[in-house]
């Protein structure tokens, strides 16, 4: 269990799914009630995928589309984090890389073609992460999902809903809100030059 | 009503009706200005109203109603000749149906009746009582109906009945007329009931209070509204609520109750009043009656030449969100079909070089066997590929046609926009006390909504501008021997794939030197530069500059033109000023047609494709025979007699550049040039401009992308962002010249500028004090305008804040001294007032004034930016 100062350090919804997990009933969250696993206690729906050797899921119902990489073109004046624009079937996305922004070091770092396009949709807002490997969707039960390791990365905690554990192995399960974050830390960006 | 609310699809229907509605009802209000006994554009705008209140009373917006039924009752005695339909009361008209376009705004906040929205129903009410030809006696009955027709209301809403229904009900049994169907929308459709008024009744007035259910307040806080008598009108809900709440606080109980019971069960009117006041209706109800019908089935008064026609008429009612995405389709689908000509065209040559090698094999008795199937293989692939090719041209030119009609699904006349600028200049002219005529040309001239919606405000803008500061008083106008009344135009018309607007008035014009001064004040040239006329107006564009010679309220602070020139540049257009000084001034604001397509360069910087609209480039040089030459550190190209600034491409964005070799590409925005070197040119092409999608922001120096025939993504620049940060000294791309970095390190070292403040009020002076000192001013104070005058004799300042009313000397006599000495002619001044008449304005231009900010609208920015823009 967590200690309670890093509890209120927590996202509220990271909280709420703390609290199915600890009470296994579903508290009324009506400002949180995207996640059908929330709301019902049913098991959360995730897309499981890998950023070098560690693995990481999205709540599916955030994941629009998982495609190959097209032809990215890059966006001059705009932070690292954005690899470019891209043309997913007549619609124009960015393409972030999450590596950047999460401070995963890269031992050698995968061609383009080997990598797959996360379509994430958070609240309206588009855009695809690059991961080096998609591994499919797992399904989550409430008892399952753990609370977030203390030890967790420092730019990596805020967006930690969670981690379960299969095949004996770790997955981080991410919060798409990131993609509301990471915008707003452009706009920010862009109002300050 | 909270259903209602939760159907945004019902929700839309019912705002574009009643704003189309109300911009019909305004536009007709105009026009009767003009020829006020228009009987027809009086029928067309009654209905207007009566079918707003309809839509409101159905939807249960009871603010919106209760408004737009006051102005049908109004137009209702205009429509019948009790009332004469003046300029105050169309104002009152008016501004109620701004008001409505208001409450359209906030329909999903709690309803409340806000203040104005009361005040105008009084205002509308009044008119009726003062203009209204009502028989002696009948003007102050006070509101019994409404007051019953509220409780009604309340009961319905406990009962889950649309309140229409109920109203229109009881609307139907008090004013007793049987000859209505019981429908409510029946009822509503027959229009106003007729405004016959009726005695008053002070028992019946006491009595309803014991109706009112116990707890029960008016809803939403709707009887806000002032009470007024009401001279007349037998419907009921006309103005029921705040009569309800008058009704309250009264407090009284009495013996009416039987006829409010009546009232409620939507029975016949029991009370004696009822069936007195109901027979007197129907005696004299017949002859309007009749004349209603008469006019309204268009009998009445000679026919129109121009007929009054509402705009609602063989139309869909689509969103605009869909024909976009429509044209977005469309524009995709032609871009599909250019890869399908690619690829038509590569298995033709595939085809070509396959009958070459076939041909080689011919004669060769070897490789018969061999040559018969291939030969086989070829003609079937040529019969292929010439069918590929041709459906390819049909399917081309079908496509063409069909992203043409999608574009032309989102255009509209510039007419559409126009719509409120008579009454804009009317308003503002009479608050100016000027005489202005508006001239609207080329409404039919068809631009895209999006552009169309964006240039409005620009334009109304500029029309503002040219009767604030652009036409001169009559009296002036007169002296200067021009006719009394100024003229403002706002001509459209089409000029190749691009739309020109004009905005012109006949006024004072700009004087170039003026302009030019102010700019060397505030720093923004030197007083060497050299700069041509056009170039010199150009400045008016840039941020926070005003020549005005009077800020006032109208123009806010200062003209911002910058602001003009924003939303130009963002629709991708340009806009030019040209002036006479004496004859008047011509802002010229040119758009492309649609925002959709956009003619492009396609270039290399920084290694990567890059796409610039074709409409700011003035020309493409080689990279062959330019003459570069270091002008103050930067390399500087001679083009046609003009020494441009040379920047490379990848370094204004900030990337880094493959190659100093390479066409060059001299851009233009808003008079002002450079050169942009690219590392190659790829071509010229038309694209579809998307936006970045949904996760990236505005991106510097970015307008947006398009997708290349081959799938990918290739960014739209834009210019006068590029020119900007080209031009812009503070983000030098390499260390600034000297000359120029003198320049900035002079202003920084500036001494403080220092303001006189004139005011005798300590408590003011005083807060001016700490208001300038905390802006960096240093400030001087003086307690009347003698005092003042010691001090201007004793040091310099470089402006002056005043009051006007002060003892000794008052601001006007202070400022008018100020202007006739040598020494501070030149000082701005800037009056601070709580005379808010236009006349005091117009003597502080008189006596001289820079700025006149009236205290009831003061505010502190206001006052720092007029300061900051006059003073520096």
């Amino acid at each position: 269990m967590m200690t309670t100062s890093e509890s209120t350090a927590l996202p509220r919804r990271v909280q709420s799914l703390r609290e199915i997990e600890t009470s296994g009933a579903v508290t009324a969250e009506p400002e949180d009630t995207k996640s059908s696993g929330e709301r019902t206690g049913e098991p959360l729906r995730v897309v499981v995928f890998r950023l070098g050797e560690e693995a990481y899921a999205f709540p599916l119902e955030n994941v629009a589309e998982i495609s190959r990489v097209p032809a990215i073109t890059p966006v001059p004046g705009v932070e690292d984090f954005v690899v470019g624009l891209a043309n997913l079937r007549g619609n124009v996305i960015a393409v972030l890389d999450i590596k950047t922004v999460f401070g995963i070091a890269e031992e050698e770092e995968r061609p383009l073609v080997a990598q797959r396009l996360l379509c994430l949709d958070s609240d309206g807002v588009a855009a695809a992460v690059l991961v080096d490997r998609v591994e499919g969707v797992a399904r989550v039960s409430s008892d399952e999902l753990e609370p977030p390791l203390p030890g967790a990365a420092e730019a990596l905690r805020p967006w930690l809903l969670g981690q379960f554990r299969r095949d004996s192995r770790l997955v981080a399960v991410l919060d798409a809100g990131i993609v509301q974050a990471l915008r707003e830390r452009l706009e920010r960006a862009e109002r300050t030059a | 009503m909270s259903n209602w609310l939760k159907d945004e699809a019902l929700l839309q229907t019912f705002r574009s009706e009643v704003s189309e509605r109300i911009a019909s009802l305004q536009s007709g209000l105009l026009r009767l200005e003009t020829s006020p006994d228009d009987v027809e554009v009086i029928n067309a705008i009654f209905r207007d109203a009566h079918t707003v209140k309809g839509s409101a009373k159905m939807m249960g917006f009871a603010a919106i109603k209760e408004l737009a039924h006051r102005m049908e009752d109004v137009l209702g005695d205009v429509k019948e000749g009790r009332l004469a339909l003046g300029p105050q009361l169309a104002d009152v008209l008016l501004q109620s149906s701004d008001a409505i376009l208001r409450l359209l705004d906030s329909l999903d906040k709690p309803e409340s009746l806000p203040e104005d929205v009361a005040a105008l129903i009084a205002a509308l009410e009044e008119a009726r009582v003062r203009g209204g030809a009502a028989p002696p006696g009948a003007s102050r009955m006070p509101t019994e109906q409404g007051g019953a027709e509220q409780m009604l209301d309340q009961v319905d809403d406990a009962e889950h009945q649309r309140s229409a229904s109920a109203s229109g009900q009881a609307r139907k049994s008090v004013s007793n007329r049987s000859d209505r169907p019981s429908s409510r929308f029946a009822a509503d459709n027959l229009g106003p009931p007729l405004a016959v008024p009726f005695d008053s009744d002070s028992g019946d007035s006491s009595g309803r209070q014991t109706l009112v259910p116990e707890g029960v307040t008016a809803p939403g806080g709707s009887g806000e509204g002032p009470v007024r008598p009401a001279n007349s009108g037998g419907d009921a809900s006309l103005r029921g609520l705040g009569a309800a709440r008058a009704t309250a606080r009264r407090g009284t109980t009495g013996g009416l109750r039987s006829k409010s019971e009546a009232v409620y069960s939507g029975d016949a009117p029991a009370g004696p009043a009822e069936t007195v006041t109901g027979g007197d209706r129907r005696s004299q109800a017949t002859p309007a009656t009749a004349a209603r019908v008469e006019s309204e089935l268009g009998r009445e008064g000679p026919p129109r030449t121009e007929a009054f026609v509402n705009p609602i008429g063989q139309s869909i009612r689509i969103e605009a969100s869909k024909v976009y995405e429509l044209i977005d389709q469309a524009g995709e689908a032609v871009i599909g079909e250019v890869r399908l000509e690619e690829i038509a065209r590569k298995l033709n040559e595939l085809h070509r070089e396959l009958e070459a090698r076939t041909r080689r094999i011919r004669h060769k008795p070897a490789l018969e066997g061999h040559f018969k199937v291939l030969e086989d293989a070829r003609q079937r692939l040529a019969t292929i590929s010439a069918q590929l090719t041709e459906t390819v041209i049909s399917q081309s030119r079908a496509l063409d046609r069909l992203q043409e009609q999608a574009m032309g699904l989102a255009m509209l006349p510039t007419a559409t926009i126009f719509a409120p600028f008579p009454r804009l200049v009317r308003n503002l002219s009479r608050q100016l006390g000027k005489e202005v005529d508006l001239v609207l040309d080329g409404g039919g001239t068809e631009l895209d909504k999006q552009v169309l919606e964006q240039i409005v405000d620009p334009i109304r803008h500029l029309l503002i501008n040219a009767i604030d500061h652009g036409i001169e008083h009559p009296e002036e106008r007169e002296r200067a021997g021009k006719p009394r009344r100024g003229s403002v135009k706002v001509v459209a018309r089409h000029r190749g794939r691009q739309v020109v607007i004009e905005v012109s008035d006949d006024g004072k014009g700009i004087d170039p030197e003026k302009v030019r001064a102010v700019a060397m004040r505030k720093g923004i040239v030197d007083a060497a530069d050299e700069m041509s006329t056009q170039e010199i107006l150009s400045l008016l564009f840039r941020p926070g500059f005003s020549t005005a010679s009077l800020i006032t309220d109208t123009s806010g602070r200062g003209v911002g033109l910058d602001v003009v020139k924003d939303a130009v540049d963002r629709l991708k257009g340009t806009v030019e000023v040209a002036s006479a000084p004496g004859r008047g001034t011509t802002f010229t604001i040119t758009l492309p047609i649609t925002l959709a397509i956009v003619d492009v360069l396609l270039v290399i910087a920084g290694g990567q494709d890059f796409a610039v609209p074709v409409a700011a480039v003035e020309e493409v040089l080689p990279h062959e025979g330019q003459v570069v030459a270091e002008v103050a550190g930067r390399p500087c190209i001679q083009w046609r007699g003009q020494s441009i600034a040379l920047f490379d491409t990848a370094e204004v964005l900030g990337v880094e550049t493959t190659q100093h070799e390479g066409p060059i590409l001299v851009i233009s925005s808003a008079a002002r040039r450079v050169a942009l070197r690219v590392e190659a040119l790829v071509g010229q092409q038309e694209v579809v401009i998307k936006g970045l999608g949904s996760f990236l922001p505005r991106v510097r120096h970015i307008v947006g992308c398009s997708i290349l025939g081959d799938g990918r993504v290739v960014l739209v620049l834009d210019p006068n962002e590029l020119v900007d940060t080209a031009r812009r000294p503070a983000r030098a791309l390499r260390p600034p010249p000297p000359s120029r970095r003198k320049l900035l390190e002079s202003r920084h070292e500036q001494a403080k500028r220092r303001l006189l403040v004139v005011d005798d009020s300590l408590a003011i002076r005083e807060m001016l004090r700490s208001i300038f000192e905390a802006a960096g001013y240093d400030v001087a104070l003086a307690s009347d305008g003698e005092a003042a005058l010691q001090v201007l004799q004793a040091t310099k300042v470089d402006g002056v804040v005043t009051d006007i009313e002060m003892p000794r000397m008052d601001g006007f006599e202070l400022t008018r001294l100020i202007r006739a000495r040598p020494d501070t002619e030149e000082v701005p001044v800037v009056i601070v007032t709580g005379l808010a008449k236009e006349e005091d304005k117009r003597r502080g231009l008189e006596v001289g004034a820079n700025a006149y900010i009236v205290k009831s609208a003061f505010d502190q920015t206001a006052l720092l930016d007029a300061v900051r823009s006059l003073v520096g």
